[in-house]
């Protein structure tokens, strides 16, 4: 595929990824944010009177709306929060001083303990499930020891703590699993959009290729036709040199035809070809002939390159030739014509884009070629 | 001198017959014709000199057929339509005198035949360019000048313009390309026609001897 083409199937795999994820992010930090002020804020505010140091409280409130919000940014704008080891720490601290400032870490003045799992989920946005899991871990053990600490250490409460920690880790680690698989399907379907997308212009070019070549095919057989009916009627005589020049003009357009194998001739190939329909046109028999594997040229090299053979054609009388030589160290484009006037005459010597170029006019003959060198190639054989 | 010409096309055949009867001293008769190979080897082919074998035989290529020829030391000249620098180079490699393609046959064909004969190999211009796109790396190294010259007979089919373009004589034109081709006989694959183009080239005084064992040195690099 050319470059263009790979870099514009990376860049919508890039926006549909970006998409969906953004969805993913949106969501996080919605129920992140309405669950501190729809739950956590009432909470505090209903059972203010019951907290051991009710300001303390509020000021673990107001830092753990400061870091939703720092997270909330990091994590919408795709990258790392600054300060994230800070802010868990924090986090760690505001679920510690809450749970030590209510007088029973069970009851629901107790805001952080559920609350600090959904901080540490957007802190920790698409990064490894390990690190949100050491976190709720240790939230975890915290909320435990507090209940332990507190003296509720009947089966009751336990069974209770061990409830609300469940709960409340499943709820937060399957919203953090199901971000990421969320994330990997976006990848699977752009990746499976931008794949669909090559094939279908791989296709199409191959299918308008084959039509190009089709539409060559049944002109060229018109013609051809037309040349083998003469003969074999009579009409056209084989012992006359004009007759026998149509031959070979007809016979040159059909071996090129059938020469050309890759389904996209490279772009200096199908101007050559172009000009020497041109050429034919007016009657003049073109001979293409390319050795070594083709390389991809800039277009200013191929102009460069193709310019002074299309001038040479354009000056043929009868007969040309016509070679392509890709070496490793350089390309070659030559064309040698039969003149039955020499063409004005062209100095030789170096062009632009690094292609050099030589001529030479004799008795009706003119010899033009072209040479670029290759970057980045040793020139000639081993030794 | 008796020649069999093996294709599966017999326009092909008879347009070959046209172009060596024109010859004004005959040099070259037809002794055996036909599409398959083992049936003209085993008919008159057997007396032939020089067998002028079309790769592309019933729709695959024969370049293994080549190989056993050249080891039993018949002189083939492979004439097809396809020019890939890949099959010329593998076709020469297993031991083919020259490499005809179908295009330049009118012009060339006489000549190719004339040199295999003779042991001499006529590069044609299609070979010419197949060397200079070559590149295997175990390939022969070929001087500056011979480079030019295959170069220049490629893209003009004509040894005089190429001795013009070089200001210098068309022998020597040919010396060159003559050289460049024995570097490939004496490098690959062995084969007795191979031996048979260098043992040649040394009578006529165009390499000597010790120039054999440089020229396969390095191949070898």
């Amino acid at each position: 595929m050319t470059s263009h083409a790979t870099a514009g199937a990376t860049a919508s795999a890039d926006l549909v990824r970006a998409r969906y994820g953004r969805g993913t992010t949106v969501a996080a930090v919605a129920v992140t944010g309405g669950w501190h002020v729809a739950y956590n804020l009432p909470a505090m505010v209903a059972l203010w009177g019951v907290y051991r140091w009710p300001v303390l409280v509020a000021a673990c409130w107001l830092t753990y709306g400061l870091g939703v919000v720092v997270a909330a940014r990091a994590a919408l704008a795709g990258r790392r929060p600054a300060g994230l080891w800070v802010w868990c720490a924090v986090t760690f601290a505001v679920t510690a001083l809450v749970a030590a400032a209510s007088p029973s870490p069970l009851g629901s003045e107790n805001w952080a303990w559920g609350a600090a799992g959904w901080l540490a989920i957007l802190l920790l946005w698409q990064r490894r499930i390990r690190e949100l899991l050491l976190f709720l871990a240790g939230t975890a053990v915290l909320s435990v020891g507090a209940v332990a600490l507190s003296g509720y250490t009947d089966r009751v409460s336990l069974a209770r703590t061990v409830m609300v920690v469940a709960g409340t880790v499943t709820l937060q680690l399957g919203f953090a699993g199901g971000a990421r698989a969320l994330r990997a399907a976006a990848q699977w379907a752009a990746t499976a959009a931008a794949a669909r997308a090559e094939a279908a212009t791989a296709a199409e070019i191959a299918e308008r290729t084959r039509h190009a070549r089709w539409d060559r095919y049944e002109r060229l057989r018109r013609s051809t036709v037309d040349l083998l009916r003469g003969l074999a009627d009579g009409e056209a005589d084989p012992a006359d040199p004009l007759v026998r020049h149509r031959c070979a003009v007809q016979a040159g357009r059909l071996r090129r035809l059938l020469v050309e194998r890759d389904d996209a001739p490279t772009a200096l190939i199908r101007e050559l070809h172009a000009c020497a329909d041109t050429a034919e046109r007016r009657g003049v028999a073109v001979d293409i002939s390319a050795v070594g594997a083709v390389r991809s040229l800039p277009a200013a090299v191929r102009r460069e390159l193709a310019e002074p053979i299309i001038v040479a054609l354009a000056a043929a009388a009868r007969r040309a030739r016509v070679t392509v030589t890709t070496m490793p160290a350089e390309v070659t484009v030559a064309a040698v014509v039969d003149t039955a006037q020499p063409p004005p005459p062209a100095p030789s010597g170096p062009v632009a884009a690094g292609v050099e170029i030589q001529r030479e006019q004799t008795e009706g003959q003119l010899w033009v070629e072209a040479t670029v060198r290759l970057p980045g190639q040793r020139s000639g054989g081993p030794g | 001198m008796p020649v069999a010409i093996i294709d599966d096309h017999p326009v092909v055949i008879e347009g070959v017959r046209a172009w060596l009867e024109r010859d004004p001293y005959a040099r070259v008769e037809v002794v055996a014709t036909g599409g398959d190979l083992d049936e003209v080897l085993a008919g008159g082919g057997a007396r032939a000199e020089v067998l002028l074998l079309d790769l592309n035989l019933h729709g695959h290529l024969v370049t293994d057929r080549v190989a056993t020829l050249a080891a039993a030391d018949h002189r083939v000249v492979v004439f097809s339509q396809d020019t890939d620098g890949d099959t010329i180079m593998a076709v020469l490699d297993v031991g083919a005198h020259a490499y005809l393609s179908k295009n330049e046959g009118p012009e060339h064909c006489l000549e190719t035949i004339l040199a295999a004969a003779a042991d001499r190999s006529y590069v044609t211009p299609s070979v010419a360019g197949a060397i200079i796109a070559d590149t295997d790396p175990a390939r022969p190294a070929l001087s500056p000048q011979e480079r030019r010259a295959l170069l220049l007979w490629f893209q003009s089919m004509s040894t005089q313009s190429v001795a013009r373009r070089m200001e210098i004589s068309e022998h020597t034109v040919r010396q060159y390309i003559k050289r460049a081709r024995l570097k490939y006989a004496s490098a690959g694959r062995a084969a007795p026609t191979k031996a048979a183009l260098l043992a040649r080239a040394i009578e006529d005084g165009l390499i000597r001897p010790e120039d054999v064992d440089t020229y396969r040195s390095h191949a070898a690099e």
